[in-house]
């Protein structure tokens, strides 16, 4: 089984290819690096449009080659060029026909450097990928040689993520990768108005993480595989005035990764990732896999 | 075993702050800003309904019962003032009277502040449906029947507005929803505003014969306005409460007091004046939305009566807000303390908001509005508010007495002379209240009281932890501060 890379052709993939690496090594996986060259639609035998196809795959190979010199001798790795209508749609089927079970791409180009950006392929494949995407933050660089240092599941609550820190934790009890639950809230806004001091709010989140705390070490417990006592699990909790500091407020290995759900159900782009989700992606300072609720099922089975 | 005094008279330990609070929230409140906290929490809560309640009662001389009860408030505002320095714990006059006087003590500021919470929104959200009412038929011409915008009491069968509203706030408060200071100060302004906007138009209709009958009722009537007036000043201690994020709050907290109350009290007195100007205070009784509704009399046209109803359709959304988000808060901490079922403490984590309290605390307030006429609920409101606040002047006097030497950010003037009056003057309205409100107030403290030794006392997480601590610590079980 392999890993699929996305390199976009003619950009600076190097972000993806070096997260690609990182996880290729830690789970034990070969990587597939794909380019995809957009095909002419409908065919044409027009020779000018023959010239340009020729043009295009030409610079696909370019942006294969420098790939090959960012992948380091002991990842067993494969290049293809793919020809399809859209990046999207040719990662996905790349994808498909290696049973990949990651699929890692780079960040948008004018991403903010360090974070997550979504570009048109990346978000097109939040909602619509059957398999984790991670997404690697802009200017992502890991040191030579290394494994992830950790793997954090993000838990908001719902039954979406209650199904993802089960499979997170099943795969980094199968990588032997350490294991943490983390959840983040910007801390809530006090009513001054209201006569009870401006402290309230923190009472509130107090309680909400005991109450995390409770949640998870049921998820976890549950499952007998997995061989976890109460209050074993690791555990993270970032408040903040915001996303941004909440994020910030809680530790980071390098390198590290943070699973999130999806619900891929979404025919509302935002939605389907849902709001607290997208932000938490946005603001993380590590690269973000995110498992599509249709890859959650082969997912927890530990692939 | 514990005795029976000391169970009832243990006194919760104040908190070591933790770091990331302190790091997070400075003292970042000033002058202004504090000052806007107390008339944003203040004004707005009666003053677009009370007169109709008021006037009747006081005749003109409702000015009066303004300044009195503005007075009172301030006295008493002015002794929580000194508790919320003198006690390093964030919270409500609860959690002050747990941390000085003790749990039996705090049950009972429980008690009137579940009344000052519960019944101020209630009675808010059934003011709020009059000027919906209004608008609606200023703008589209129709109006909610009779029989579903009142309560049985007032010819009706339900108020259906009110329940509405409550039902809005709660969903928003459920999925969670903060305020800034800014936007606080940006409601005052409305608010202020639409309040200034009454006076000017209102003071064109100016006839001084209106004032001919001034106390018709005499100094009795003035204190019995007074008693449905307080009600328009719960909200005051708001200030106190903000005192340990208060730049330099020796300085600040008494001058944001006094400038809140002055603020509050002048745009209450303009406002009644304009409006007993404008017609003889025997057409108050029974009239519904009444600034609108005195507009459009004075100017025969309706929008400024529009512009008035559309202000206080905003403004009191907000007031009924803060009050099912205060009581909901202080439930939780009591939850927290074992004094309440655990229920009020469970906090939902996808928002990060105590779900089941607020739904519960919003279905109580929905009952209470939908079926209780306005006139209960103010004077409700006010014997909670002023219960608490003697409880409060009480407190400084005892914590004076039994701990002299300890640090307070500010300091009452004129000890003893000060607390002692606001003692009185909370008394003296009191008693100008309807004997059912009493009775009824009592009964209530009683169910709540009850409900402690029943249960609270054995749930107490205190007492468990006094328990657990061993019997060798009586300076703990008795009182004064660790």
């Amino acid at each position: 089984v392999t890993i699929v890379v996305g390199a976009a052709p003619g950009q600076d993939n190097r972000a993806a290819v070096e997260l690609g690496v990182v996880l290729a090594r830690t789970y034990g996986k070969t990587l597939t690096v794909a380019a995809i060259s957009s095909t002419a639609w409908p065919p044409s035998r027009d020779r000018i449009d023959a010239e340009y196809q020729e043009h295009i795959r030409r610079i696909a190979e370019a942006t294969l080659d420098r790939a090959r010199e960012l992948v380091p001798a002991d990842i067993e790795a494969d290049y293809l060029v793919r020809g399809a209508g859209s990046s999207r749609r040719g990662l996905l089927e790349v994808s498909d026909s290696l049973g990949a079970d990651r699929l890692v791409v780079g960040p948008a180009v004018d991403g903010k450097d360090g974070r997550i950006a979504l570009g048109s392929v990346s978000n097109g494949l939040l909602h619509s990928a059957s398999l984790p995407v991670a997404l690697a933050p802009a200017g992502y660089r890991a040191e030579a040689g290394a494994r992830l240092e950790r793997i954090s599941a993000a838990y908001s609550g719902s039954s979406t993520s209650a199904g993802l820190i089960i499979g997170a934790a099943m795969v980094s009890a199968a990588a032997d990768v350490p294991f943490r639950i983390v959840s983040f809230a910007p801390r809530p806004r006090v009513i001054s108005a209201a006569g009870i001091g401006l402290r309230a709010e923190s009472e509130v989140v107090d309680e909400w993480a005991a109450v995390v705390r409770e949640h998870t070490d049921k998820i976890l417990c549950s499952i007998d595989q997995l061989d976890i006592a109460p209050g074993q699990t690791d555990m993270a909790v970032g408040t903040g005035p915001d996303w941004a500091k909440a994020l910030a407020a809680v530790e980071w290995e390098h390198p590290e990764v943070m699973m999130l759900g999806s619900s891929g159900l979404g025919a509302l782009k935002r939605v389907s990732l849902g709001s607290h989700a997208m932000r938490i992606l946005q603001n993380s300072p590590v690269p973000v896999v995110v498992v599509p609720r249709r890859a959650k099922e082969s997912y927890m089975r530990g692939v | 075993m514990p005795t029976l005094r000391q169970q009832l008279f243990r006194v919760k330990p104040v908190p070591r702050q933790k770091e990331d609070v302190e790091t997070d929230l400075k003292r970042t409140i000033g002058l202004f800003s504090l000052t806007m906290v107390g008339v944003g929490s203040t004004i707005g809560t009666g003053i677009f309904f009370i007169l109709s309640e008021s006037v009747p009662v006081a005749g003109p001389a409702v000015i009066w019962s303004f300044i009195i009860a503005g007075i009172v408030a301030g006295l008493a505002v002015i002794c929580y003032a000194e508790l919320a320095g003198s006690v390093p714990v964030s919270g409500s006059s609860y959690s002050y009277a747990y941390a000085t006087l003790g749990e039996l003590p705090a049950m009972g500021v429980a008690a009137c502040l579940l009344l000052e919470y519960g019944v101020a929104g209630a009675a808010v959200a059934v003011g709020w449906s009059q000027y919906v009412n209004q608008l609606l038929f200023n703008l589209f011409g129709f109006q909610i029947p009779h029989a579903l915008a009142y309560a049985p009491e007032e010819g009706g069968i339900v108020n259906l507005p009110a329940i509405a509203l409550l039902a809005m706030c709660c969903f928003l408060l459920v999925r969670g929803t903060g305020e800034s200071i800014v936007v606080n100060a940006i409601m005052v302004c409305l608010k202020v505003g639409v309040l200034i906007f009454f006076v000017l138009v209102g003071v064109t209709g100016w006839n001084t014969d209106n004032f001919a009958d001034f106390a018709p009722f005499g100094l009795s009537g003035v204190v019995a306005g007074s008693g449905l007036i307080f009600f328009s000043y719960v909200g005051m201690d708001a200030v106190a409460t903000a005192g340990d994020e208060t730049k330099n709050p020796k300085k600040t907290m008494p001058r944001a007091l006094i400038a809140a109350l002055l603020i509050v009290t002048s745009v209450y007195v303009l406002v009644a004046v304009a409006a007993l100007s404008a017609q003889p205070w025997q057409e108050f009784e029974g009239q519904t939305a009444g600034l609108s509704a005195i507009l459009e009399n004075i100017v025969g046209s309706q929008w400024p009566g529009t512009v008035v109803a559309a202000g206080a359709v905003i403004s009191i959304f907000s007031v009924t807000l803060v009050s099912i988000y205060g009581q909901s808060r202080i439930l939780f901490t009591m939850a927290g303390d074992g004094m309440m079922p655990k229920l009020f403490r469970d906090v939902n984590p996808r928002t990060l908001t105590p779900v089941k309290g607020t739904i519960v605390v919003t279905v109580v307030i929905a009952v209470l509005a939908g079926f209780i006429p306005l006139n209960f609920l103010a004077e409700m409101t006010s014997i909670g508010t002023l219960v608490a606040f003697v409880v409060v002047s009480l407190a400084v006097i005892i914590l004076r007495v039994r701990e002299p030497d300890l640090e307070r950010g500010f300091k009452v003037p004129f000890y003893p002379v000060l607390p002692v009056l606001s003692i009185i003057g909370c008394f003296w309205i009191i008693s100008s209240l309807q004997v059912i409100t009493i009775v009824v107030f009592v009964i209530w403290t009683a169910v709540i009281l009850g409900l402690y030794f029943v249960f609270g006392r054995k749930s107490s997480v205190l007492g468990r932890q006094i328990a657990e601590a061993g019997p060798h610590h009586p300076d703990e079980q008795t009182g004064g501060r660790p």
